[in-house]
């Protein structure tokens, strides 16, 4: 059951300018996609639009081939799971999962039937009746999932439902919710801004940016094939180095593909080590090249305050022209600076 | 413990005790004087503990402040009035915290202008026109003054506010309705807010003087606190029967005192804070 945005449009209200402007996604039958980008981007804009809790200014959205634009959120079967949980504090674990089967019409021997199975699923049989104040945030993410799940929805909508959580329980979650995925069989729509969730998780990767999509694909395609610099710089840890070049054009190499040595056929430039940062498999440096910084991460040992030549090998290099979409490689002329999409 | 450590918490404990004794004695006072006899109530030096205990004073505040009547009165009126104001400020509140509407800035300043403007600044056009309107003296006048507080709607609409959008948003996914959204999600979360705001208010018409004294001209309307004037003229010539009117008063009190020990923990919640988490 495809999800459809087409020609999306968005204003706020007592605002002029659109956040979100001609959006046109779709979102796979059955995939993991995820909204990554940085804060502002329109990413939790563009979910909650399909979950109905923004208005729609122009376009249509399509779950299924039914037109869903103008549909009560209620009506839409869709679940979503909140940043902050949002599970109902007055009500118990039982509770809060009877709270949406009971709008739904359900007699009540399959509302029991129902709630048991989801306890049994996420682990909560014997925490049923307790309340939320009881739980632990791990625990509670996990009501609210036991609440999404319970609704069995076309699509399960996902608003960065782990950045409340600790590292490790964040990385346990994590792993769950994919198992999880597995065994629904149902499409996923999940936001981050959170690279290694979407990276891990995902089937599909929407990478946002200024209201716009940046590029869909897989997350092997993001990483390896950055279709414009937003991309290059964006998805990595840290983003791509790029420069700037006389003609206006752009090259960038990955931290990974600098090089302390390298031969005379290599794009190599001069640099001075300033910071050295040791990450237990491999250190990252901050170079200054005189036409600003960059970053390199390697498992060499460099001396530190010492001046050094650099070498990117051709096949790590990525040519962008000069709207900053990827091209053919081309003839490097003079560097003019270092650049930074996000400045 | 130092020495310094030690001052301070004996100069802490004196303090209280002082706040202790101020806040509690006119208590004591009034419950040793209303089992006084009617000359040991007036009796100079004062004694601190009655000689003789005269519990038929109850029984006589009781027959001569009618309290039949105007506790009945003040029972109705008070529940009633309460029941009326909660339930019209409760739903504006939730409007005012939850919709976006035309002309909701100006009703929002006239609401807040009904906090600026006193009681007495108000009574007159509305006695006025209550007498006009042959009101006087009805329930139905009493009534009226409350299906609106705008400091009630002011406090519930911040109460409203500090609910977690999220939780609004999921249960309209729940595919709950308005009313449901409201009564069983929002009212819930807002408990101890509600249970504060309906005692306040029911002490307040419980207590009430102003308004009942202004708004009737006979007895039918009127409640205790106005009756209680008349039991300082049944004591004997040149002495009021101040044991009297203190078995009265604190007939008077006792349900409101009642009523806060039940609701104690949920007011400090609501002021507090930690109501929601």
């Amino acid at each position: 059951m495809p999800i459809i945005l087409k020609d999306i449009k968005k204003i706020y209200p007592g605002s002029k300018e659109p956040v979100i402007e001609g959006l046109n996604l779709t979102i796979k039958d059955g995939s993991f996609t995820v909204l990554l980008g940085p804060s502002g981007c329109g990413k939790t804009t563009t979910l909650r639009m399909i979950a109905g809790l923004e208005d729609v200014t122009e376009g249509t959205i399509t779950v299924d081939n039914t037109d869903i634009t103008r549909m009560e959120p209620g009506d839409r079967n869709l679940a979503m799971v909140f940043q902050n949980y949002a599970i109902y504090p007055h009500m118990s674990v039982k509770g809060n999962i009877e709270f949406g089967l009971k709008n739904y019409k359900m007699t009540k021997e399959q509302i029991a039937q129902r709630i048991k199975d989801v306890l049994e699923l996420t682990g909560l049989t014997e925490f049923a009746n307790r309340m939320p104040n009881q739980l632990s945030g791990g625990q509670r993410q996990r009501v609210a999932l036991a609440r999404a799940i319970s609704k069995s929805p076309k699509a399960f909508l996902m608003d960065e439902p782990l950045s409340n959580l600790d590292a490790k329980l964040r990385n346990q979650m994590r792993s769950e919710l994919i198992q999880m995925f597995k065994q629904m069989e149902t499409t996923f729509v999940y936001v981050t801004h959170d690279q290694v969730e979407a990276l891990t998780m995902a089937t599909d990767i929407v990478v946002m940016h200024n209201g716009k999509i940046m590029q869909q694909g897989s997350p092997k395609e993001i990483y390896r094939n950055p279709q414009n610099i937003f991309v290059a710089q964006f998805i990595g840890d840290p983003g791509m180095n790029v420069f700037l070049l006389d003609d206006g054009n752009y090259i960038g190499f990955k931290p990974r593909g600098l090089r302390s040595s390298g031969s005379d056929r290599d794009f190599s430039f001069e640099a001075d080590l300033l910071t050295s940062e040791f990450l237990g498999f491999d250190y990252q440096y901050t170079f200054e090249t005189g036409m600003g910084r960059i970053v390199m991460r390697s498992i060499d040992e460099l001396e530190p305050d010492n001046h050094y030549r650099l070498y990117v090998q051709d096949a790590d290099l990525f040519f962008f022209d000069k709207d900053q979409n990827v091209c053919e490689p081309f003839a490097i002329g003079g560097l003019k600076g270092v650049y930074h999409a996000d400045e | 413990m130092s020495i310094k450590k030690r001052i301070f918490r004996v100069l802490e404990c004196v303090l209280l005790i002082i706040l202790f004794v101020m806040f509690i004695f006119p208590f004591y006072w009034t419950l040793i004087t209303s089992v006084k006899g009617l000359y040991e109530a007036v009796a100079y030096p004062p004694t601190f503990w009655p000689s003789e205990f005269h519990f038929e004073n109850y029984a006589q505040a009781w027959k001569h402040a009618d309290f039949a009547h105007f506790g009945k009165n003040s029972i109705f009126m008070s529940v009633g009035a309460t029941i009326i104001l909660m339930l019209s400020c409760t739903m504006a509140a939730y409007g005012f915290a939850r919709f976006e509407f035309k002309g909701k800035k100006g009703l929002f300043f006239l609401m807040m202008a009904d906090i600026v403007i006193p009681a007495q600044v108000i009574f007159l056009p509305i006695f006025v026109m209550y007498s006009k309107m042959k009101l006087l003296n009805t329930y139905a006048s009493y009534f009226f003054l409350f299906v609106y507080s705008g400091g009630v709607i002011f406090f519930l609409r911040n109460a409203f506010k500090q609910v977690p959008a999220e939780l609004v948003e999921a249960a309209r996914l729940d595919g709950a309705s308005e009313f449901s959204v409201m009564f069983r999600v929002m009212l819930p979360a807002v408990k101890p807010f509600m249970i504060t705001q309906i005692m306040l208010s029911f002490i307040s018409k419980w207590n009430g003087y102003f308004w009942i004294q202004t708004l009737t001209t006979n007895d039918h309307i009127r409640t205790l606190p106005i009756a209680m004037n008349r039991l300082s003229s049944i004591g004997e010539e040149f002495i009021s029967a101040w044991n009297v009117t203190m078995a009265g008063n604190v007939m008077l009190m006792a349900p409101l005192l009642i009523l806060y020990i039940f609701a104690n923990r949920q007011i400090k919640v609501a002021f507090i804070g930690n109501g929601i988490k």
